[in-house]
């Protein structure tokens, strides 16, 4: 358990750090100057309390997105949908906070969260519908949906939500009473936080320990094998799908209660795609899932500070370069053929040891 | 309001140009048997490469070049982890997005700090000699877009290689029973992908828009997937598909700008989304996908 344990991480780390130097060489090469911005990255989110504190924040959609993306790929249920299921806890979360804010807080907050929570699964469903009534790919519907998810918000921030500042397509402030409350006063950690590791723990449960959670794996690994044993494959993955949906659509929420506090077309920042690097790091188990949104966010937050260093010149898109390169790396090292390699090799080795044992 | 049908016709193929050429690539990959859904970020790619090389280099037909290679460039990654590495078809595409979004970000910001101006560049114009009805007034990128759609229906349908290309997708293993060298097809098959989504950027950044801005695809690669589903993994599939889809944008772009300040108006972009959810839920029932899409082959 603790060997597997190591292994992971090991994997894990070794992934990230590839990327890392992978972008910095890369950058070398262009005269930038590579051991500043590694500095830079880690001096952003490391190097100041508030900006730690920061970074923590952004982990919070970070968070509950890549714990979406992980339930459904645990049943090879390809959810790349989580942006666009993020987007309507969004939209919900601005649309109640704009119009119920009458209500107290403490009532109002859960009810807004379970919403979104409600408004994303609802917004998976009709891709998981499609894929179990009318084979349509999971992996189709989910994206063409993102689309029509980025349309409703740019229709409501320009329509029935649309502020009263004229000069800007977004929605009024929400409420302050449905604000989610900062705990770091001046940086982006809000109590949304506390609600991402409730629901990592949640998550572990369910997965680790529960007869869904078990159902699930058997359905990633061998779906034909979960038929002969009476599991109803669809209805599993209906079931991940919804939950998928749902985090993905609480995370949106927390966001918008959590740091925007209003409704407009940037409500997301590529989360839910985002969610999909988090997974993968996290090797899509609530835990890992957890640190690597951390590191995740610190990464993002390291690259604005970067951005900020004008000696540097290096804007911050440079951190979307690296998760995606992460994703590669983490694919390149858990995929056949390295794990193939990399066991070969063990297996050299041990019978070397054994041979030379006797001796 | 004046909707003729000339100006529809017209609309429908400069809209279907890149669905159809970043279709073409992804069709005959999928043929082959990988599934690529990294052709957004090909595409966006190409758009940025081929504004960003115009403008540096002073030549249209130097950004072209620039489009195609950046569209191979990451098509190549793709092929390196997939075929290489045998590592998921599916989360790879999505790497691919990943880095095509942070690629473009970056390098957009450079072109603007460097101060690039698209000024001097001579754009090209659409080829629109008094005997060809104006309907087809297109750029030659549609027309050579329309002659590749139909060699490679010629070469899927009726040649050697078709047959190859249908085993490498079909049942890869017979195909590396009889000497195909499977990996390296796939590979050829993935670059010639990332090629034409690379090109289809590029008019959507030089051709039929004239500049470049960080989400311009907005879904098309997306949308060219889908249609290679729908369209039955079929280059005339695809042409009706592109037709119609093209005609959709237009349409829905058009409502949009007679009804402007209309919020709803932009409810109207959702439209391309739906309608292939809706073509889709009703087409799936009926068609099958090659029977290896997806898997990665390891040769024994």
């Amino acid at each position: 358990m603790l060997r597997a344990t190591i292994r992971v991480l090991g994997t894990s780390l070794a992934a990230a750090a590839a990327a890392t130097i992978i972008v910095l060489l890369v950058a070398a090469l262009m005269g930038k100057d590579a051991p500043g911005i590694l500095v830079a990255l880690v001096a952003g989110p490391l190097g100041d309390v508030y900006r730690f504190a920061d970074a923590l924040g952004r982990a919070c959609p970070l968070i509950l997105c890549g714990l979406s993306v992980a339930i459904a790929f645990r049943c090879q249920a390809w959810n790349i949908g989580a942006e666009g299921q993020y987007l309507c806890g969004a939209m919900v979360a601005a649309a109640m906070g704009t119009r119920l804010g009458s209500l107290p807080g403490l009532l109002l907050v859960p009810c807004i969260l379970l919403a979104c929570g409600c408004a994303g699964a609802a917004f998976a469903a009709p891709a998981a519908w499609l894929e179990n009534r009318r084979r349509v790919p999971l992996v189709l519907s989910t994206i063409l949906l993102n689309f029509v998810a980025i349309t409703l918000v740019t229709w409501l921030t320009q329509g029935p939500l649309r502020g009263s500042d004229p000069s800007a397509a977004q929605s009024n402030p929400i409420a302050a009473s449905s604000h989610l409350p900062s705990l770091v006063a001046g940086t982006d950690l809000h109590a949304g936080f506390i609600v991402a590791l409730i629901a990592a723990g949640l998550t572990w449960i369910l997965v680790g320990w529960s007869t869904l959670g078990f159902a699930m794996r058997i359905c990633g690994s061998n779906p034909t094998a979960a038929q002969w044993a009476g599991i109803h494959v669809g209805r599993v993955k209906l079931t991940a799908m919804l939950l998928s949906g749902g985090l993905a659509g609480l995370a949106g929420g927390v966001q918008v209660l959590g740091v925007h506090h209003l409704l407009n077309i940037q409500a997301s920042e590529g989360f839910g795609y985002v969610g999909i690097a988090v997974a993968l790091l996290g090797r899509l188990h609530p835990m890992g899932v957890t640190v690597a949104a951390i590191a995740i966010g610190m990464l993002d937050i390291g690259a604005g500070y970067a951005e900020r260093q004008p000696q540097l010149g290096v804007p911050a898109d440079l951190a979307a370069i690296i998760k995606g390169l992460l994703v590669i790396c983490v694919l390149i090292i858990t995929g056949p053929r390295w794990t193939r390699w990399w066991s070969r090799r063990r297996r050299r080795a041990m019978t070397t040891v054994q041979q030379g044992a006797p001796a | 309001m004046n909707l003729s049908a000339s100006e529809l016709v017209h609309g429908a193929i400069a809209y279907a140009v890149p669905l159809w050429l970043a279709g073409i690539g992804e069709l005959i990959g999928q043929c082959a048997g990988v599934v690529n859904i990294g052709i957004e970020g090909m595409m966006l790619t190409g758009a940025l490469a081929a504004w960003a090389v115009s403008m540096a280099t002073g030549s249209l037909w130097m950004g072209l070049v620039a489009a195609g290679l950046a569209g191979m460039l990451l098509a190549g990654l793709f092929a390196i982890v997939t075929l290489v590495f045998e590592a998921d078809q599916i989360v790879a595409g999505t790497a691919l997005n990943l880095i095509a979004v942070g690629a473009t970000g970056l390098g957009f910001k450079v072109c603007l700090e460097r101060g690039l101006t698209q000024s001097r560049l001579q754009f090209f114009s659409p080829w629109d000699p008094a005997w060809l009805p104006p309907p087809l007034h297109q750029y030659g990128l549609c027309w050579l877009t329309l002659a590749l759609l139909m060699i490679a229906w010629i070469i899927i349908r009726h040649t050697r290689w078709g047959i190859e290309l249908t085993a490498l997708g079909e049942h890869p293993a017979a195909a590396h029973a009889v000497g195909i060298r499977v990996n390296l097809r796939r590979a050829a098959c993935v670059l010639f992908g990332g090629l034409t989504a690379g090109l289809a950027g590029s008019y959507l950044s030089v051709m039929f828009n004239t500049q470049f801005n960080p989400n311009m695809t907005a879904g098309r690669g997306f949308l060219a997937l889908a249609m290679v589903v729908f369209g039955r993994w079929h280059p005339a599939g695809l042409l009706v598909g592109g037709v119609f889809f093209g005609a959709v944008y237009w349409a829905g772009k058009t409502l949009e700008i007679s009804a402007a300040g209309n919020a709803a108006a932009s409810l109207l972009e959702m439209l391309p989304y739906v309608l292939s959810l809706i073509v889709l839920a009703g087409f799936m029932g009926k068609t099958r996908a090659p029977a290896a899409l997806g898997q990665s082959f390891t040769p024994q």
